[in-house]
């Protein structure tokens, strides 16, 4: 490997550095490169900080953990949105099972209805003049397969290709969803 | 940040989400995170590093070691005992005599640590049919 300082290095050439010779500084780097983007992914996921929290921390400790199973084939940044997506989601399922926030009903093309939460009021929300937290109520309103889409491309800022690579999902039903996402967002925010 | 009108146009939309303002993580995140990992990195060292194949063998080289010096020991103690040095032991052993006054409370003459004397009537033995 070329002798330049690790803060130099691509995340791709970190983690190798990690996983062939257990470099810790490199793992500190990848925390310090990712632990923003990813508290942000999975913020607007949940809206809930202190779960974020715990959820970005168990992304990390399952990269730690299992860089042995890193292939120098793909991204590091897929690989570990990948890793937090997931458990976010799982994450996501527990509190709405044990809170009933909403309920789950196939319809004809296989999308969640969800029971509105008392909480998202747009007006009290315009209120308070505040868009960011408009937009994030508006996003826990819509179902987390659109949701996760609109959040990395919207907002995160990720290209299809890593989308499908993260979410394992063909780029047309990753286009549709993301479209069907915006859509939904945008009915929720109408009527402000 | 004011609110905007979002009637219909999913490119202001679009525009509001790339403006959203970022979630930052406390400080003390990666702090949480480093702490939580401790153990799992002596573990690593141990699994997979260079030094931790060192480490690992050192450790059971002396585990070996400790468990044939021990079993030597035992060895020779039994074989000692055959051949008839058990008093050996007994001289080893730091016995502190009771004084005079104790002996009295407790009326014995003798502490026979060793070897408890049964009285022969006590013990019955039954006899089979």
């Amino acid at each position: 490997m070329s002798l330049k300082p690790l803060s130099e290095y691509t995340d791709e050439e970190l983690i190798i550095e990690f996983k062939l010779n257990r470099t810790e500084a490199a793992f500190q780097i990848l925390v310090k490169r990712f632990k923003s983007p990813l508290f942000n992914f999975v913020y607007r996921f949940l809206g809930d900080y202190e779960l974020c929290s715990d959820v970005v921390q168990e992304t990390f400790i399952r990269v730690f953990r299992n860089v042995d199973s890193y292939k120098n084939i793909g991204k590091f940044s897929t690989w570990i949105y990948t890793i937090a997506s997931n458990l976010t989601k799982t994450e996501y399922r527990k509190i709405r099972s044990s809170k009933n926030f909403s309920i789950s009903n196939f319809g004809q093309e296989g999308e969640d209805y969800e029971i509105s939460d008392s909480t998202y009021r747009p007006d009290k929300i315009v209120e308070s003049g505040q868009t960011g937290e408009l937009i994030q109520k508006a996003l826990l309103e819509i179902p987390e397969q659109y949701r996760e889409m609109v959040i990395l491309r919207d907002i995160q800022g990720l290209a299809y290709e890593e989308i499908t690579e993260i979410t394992g999902l063909p780029i047309g039903t990753v286009k549709s969803r993301i479209n069907r996402g915006r859509e939904k967002l945008q009915k929720l925010l109408k009527n402000v | 940040m004011n609110t905007e009108n979002f009637n219909n146009k999913e490119e202001e939309i679009l525009k509001a989400l790339a403006k959203l303002e970022k979630v930052e993580p406390t400080e003390e995140l990666e702090e949480k995170i480093y702490n939580r990992l401790d153990p799992r990195i002596l573990l690593q060292w141990f699994s997979f590093s260079k030094g931790g194949t060192l480490g690992m063998a050192l450790v059971i080289v002396l585990s070996l070691v400790f468990v044939v010096t021990e079993s030597y020991q035992r060895i020779s103690y039994i074989y000692d005992y055959k051949e008839g040095k058990e008093a050996v032991f007994q001289e080893e052993s730091t016995v502190i005599p009771a004084s005079e006054d104790t002996r009295s409370l407790l009326k014995i003459d003798k502490i026979s640590r060793f070897s408890p004397k049964v009285k022969k009537d006590s013990v019955k033995v039954k006899s089979s049919p």
